[in-house]
């Protein structure tokens, strides 16, 4: 019983109600979700890659090119990176899916496009988008086995 | 009424929140990252979380996004909210911070259409600032340290429940996938050495995951005392620190909440020393 006293859920009990009844609101949304193993915020489970990864024979990556000069978008902040890759493979993805009309396709190549350029200060107006699979060989290396021009975009 | 100690206790707790935070926010400004600076996303993606599909809906990202000045102002509030929270202590002002942080939140996720969670640490660790008074204040705070040990201790969790630390190609094959671009575009980097290394050793990218489920399924240990705050602070370094350098992830964000493991007692007591200190400084020349 003492040990119960001390605890944090107790000492809210004791001294705040409101915010007891919020926290164990929250806590149930967390079991909740955990039940169903699925994320709506707030209530986040924070997985951190833990479902199994299986090898996969192919991989892929997207190269892109601003007035036919490649954009080494590894070497950026991780923040512009991630707001150049992540638009991207999701529009992909969705668009392969049929989820993307072709032009919702352009507003996000054209948005692409505007930020990547305008970061880099170019005043170019095309943007292509290469589709590369990629597999490894035996020594681990990345061989890219097929390369295919995914979309462009040429600004007005 | 809080006493003096309590305030002295709150005012440090908010240098150090609020300093953080804005130390974020820069490095998200250099990253062309914050609102005026992303351009008008086209905000064309389906999102499958009611919270966001509300926040969508609401026109909020569209208004702040698409016109350079109101993102501008946006940006600036940002920066200048928890500047004026330091100084004047009001608690408006830190809530004004969190909700408007919030906005940024989702407007970022949603031009990305991925759901990245690190401004979460910032969100949370700000939440206590919300009131002044002294039991609820000290509540909160605990409540965001058990935040930071729930993040890890679900981590590890999840990893075991699911198997994912029993397989022995688990971190290799990951790493084939998330550093792909990385040796694609830089491989003569150090970072590029690292994965392919550990995408032709499974067996030592196994020990890594290993050590990696055992370092975060430590912060248990916080749910039950304080005693090994400082060696989990350690450990949250540690993580941040691989994080970047094995699987490329940058997660300095949730550096904020490692705040919550420190002593501030011990904190106060050393400032103590130095304000006694440089007191003595002009009585004894």
């Amino acid at each position: 019983m003492k040990f119960l006293e001390n605890t944090w859920l107790y000492r809210i009990w004791r001294t705040d109600k409101i915010l007891f009844a919020v926290v164990v609101l929250y806590l149930a949304g967390i079991l909740w979700f955990v039940r169903y193993q699925r994320e709506e915020f707030p209530f986040l489970l924070y997985g951190m890659y833990s479902l199994k990864e299986e090898a996969q024979p192919s991989y892929t990556s997207y190269m892109l090119k601003i007035d036919g000069k490649e954009v080494y978008y590894t070497k950026l902040w991780d923040l512009e990176k991630e707001l150049i890759t992540a638009p991207l493979l999701h529009a992909v993805s969705l668009r392969d899916k049929g989820e993307l009309t072709k032009s919702e396709m352009n507003r996000v190549n054209a948005w692409l496009f505007r930020y990547t350029a305008d970061m880099r200060m170019i005043n170019n107006n095309t943007f292509e988008v290469y589709q590369l699979t990629c597999r490894y060989n035996e020594k681990g290396d990345v061989e890219i086995i097929h390369q295919q021009l995914l979309t462009e975009y040429h600004a007005d | 009424m809080p006493t003096e100690h309590f305030i002295k206790e709150y005012r440090l707790k908010a240098g150090f929140v609020f300093s953080f935070a804005l130390v974020l926010l820069f490095i998200r400004f250099i990253s062309n990252a914050l609102l005026s600076e992303i351009g008008r996303p086209p905000f064309v993606f389906p999102e499958s979380e009611w919270a966001y599909r509300l926040f969508l809906k609401s026109g909020i990202p569209h208004f702040l996004t698409f016109n350079f000045i109101i993102g501008g102002l946006f940006d600036a509030m940002l920066f200048f909210l928890p500047i004026i929270f330091m100084i004047s202590l009001k608690r408006v002002y830190a809530i004004a911070f969190t909700l408007l942080l919030l906005v940024y939140f989702f407007t970022f996720n949603l031009a990305t259409g991925h759901h990245y969670h690190g401004m979460v640490a910032v969100l949370v660790v700000t939440i206590p600032f919300w009131t002044k008074k002294e039991n609820r204040f000290s509540l909160l705070w605990e409540g965001a340290r058990f935040y930071l040990l729930y993040i890890f201790s679900s981590a590890a969790l999840w990893k075991l429940l699911r198997g994912a630390v029993f397989y022995p190609d688990q971190l290799s094959n990951i790493l084939k996938s998330q550093q792909l671009d990385l040796l694609l575009q830089q491989p003569n980097s150090f970072a590029a050495a690292v994965a392919h290394y550990l995408i032709v050793h499974p067996g030592i990218s196994h020990l890594v995951l290993i050590a990696n489920v055992l370092l975060q399924l430590s912060f248990l240990v916080g749910f039950f005392t304080k005693r090994f705050d400082t060696a989990l602070l350690f450990l949250l370094i540690l993580f941040v620190l691989a994080n970047y350098f094995v699987m490329g992830i940058v997660s300095s964000e949730i550096l904020i909440l490692g705040i919550t493991l420190l002593s501030f007692q011990q904190l106060m007591r050393i400032r103590r020393r130095l304000m006694v200190k440089t007191e003595m400084v002009p009585a004894t020349t």
